[in-house]
């Protein structure tokens, strides 16, 4: 009876099948280890930085290409409009914010660091309602990401409303205990954004 | 056994195991492909692993679960729906048996996973979900339970 049960399940699940290549899987398995790669460069280099007291500072970031893994951040139109953003450090917002205006999107990009209080019931920190004006399609802007990388996210410049504008802060938090998180607000807005006053 | 073999031989029945576990085939198949990419990455390494299918799906599942927390933290300013397309009807498994997965407590639906898509003993299920094998036993059989009495009415017209 319960091998039975068993057969009936794994019967109704026959069909689900794996469509991914093994090209797709080896090109995503080079991407892995160029990660584990560059953070394990990373971790030597800030090492050595800090062993040496020397100020490091990563290079601005860049419109193109992806494979420079340094930048703090990247910005990519691919062949459909779509803006593939990838920050990999908060650094030069206002770099960032220029390039998504050249690239076709107005926006304001903030990165801020906050301390937050770890109490039940409290929000993550976010920006305090100062009149902006944010639109319900937003969801129909960003799209959520289907890969897994850190701080990836895509805008579809297309379904901008004419005269709205982008509003991404990007809160960098460290909470009572010392542990740090990061939480994201993002907003579709009319007009201008106004720039975050952060609420935690 | 090389990777080509061992992905061609065990990349379906593991997205099934991960499919059953988080409910969501698009979820399922992008956590199943980064963890395939991964373990192509360590494949020297994972290749003397006693149980590289477990491993895939421990590491998808590990994978959904930071992807998981990862955007729990992100606060839209709107509310953020799940867009996710379902792909073809014709393609999923009955949705009554679906329902009655989700019903189960995470637990359960792993050792569903590992032990009947991927047919582990219970020993090998023990070891990959770090519990006692005297538990696994108890997991499937209240798992086995509660799908019955779920699909009771089903299986009883056919």
């Amino acid at each position: 009876m319960t091998q039975d049960l068993h057969a009936l399940v794994r019967e109704e699940f026959q069909r689900v099948r794996l469509t991914d290549t093994l090209d797709d899987v080896t090109a995503r398995g080079l991407r892995v280890r160029r990660r584990r790669r560059s953070g394990s460069v990373l971790s030597a280099v800030f090492a050595l930085a800090l062993a040496s007291g020397v100020a490091l500072s990563l290079p601005p970031g860049r419109a193109e290409p992806d494979s420079v893994r340094l930048a703090a951040w990247s910005v990519r139109t691919e062949p459909d409009g779509t803006l593939q953003i990838v920050i990999r450090d908060l650094a030069d917002p206002d770099g960032l914010t220029a390039e998504l205006k050249r690239a076709g999107v107005p926006a304001l990009i903030e990165f801020k660091e906050v301390e937050a209080v770890t109490e039940p019931g409290r929000l993550a920190p976010h920006c305090a309602d100062d009149g902006e004006v944010r639109s319900p399609l937003l969801l129909s802007v960003m799209v959520r990401p289907t890969g897994t990388d850190k701080r990836a996210w895509a805008i579809r410049p297309d379904a901008m409303p004419p005269g709205t504008s982008m509003h991404f802060v990007i809160f960098s938090v460290r909470d009572a205990a010392g542990k740090s998180y990061e939480s994201v607000h993002m907003s579709l807005v009319d007009g201008d954004p106004v720039p975050c006053r952060s609420v935690s | 056994m090389d990777f080509e073999d061992f992905y061609a031989t065990s990349k379906d029945a593991c997205l099934r195991a991960v499919m059953a576990t988080v409910g969501s085939r698009q979820l399922a198949e992008e956590t199943v492909a980064e963890a395939f990419a991964r373990a192509w990455a360590s494949w020297p390494k994972l290749s003397a692993h006693p149980a590289p299918r477990a491993w895939i799906v421990r590491t998808a599942l590990n994978v959904h679960v930071s992807w998981w927390r990862r955007w729990r933290r992100e606060v839209p300013a709107v509310e953020w729906t799940d867009p996710i397309q379902p792909p073809p009807d014709d393609d999923l498994p009955d949705p009554r048996l679906m329902a009655a997965l989700r019903t189960l407590p995470p637990r359960q639906r792993q050792v569903i996973a590992l032990r009947i898509f991927l047919d582990l003993d219970t020993e090998t299920t023990a070891r990959t979900l770090g519990i006692a094998p005297g538990t696994v036993t108890a997991h499937l059989a209240r798992a086995t339970a509660a799908l019955r009495a779920c699909l009771a009415p089903t299986t009883g017209q056919e």
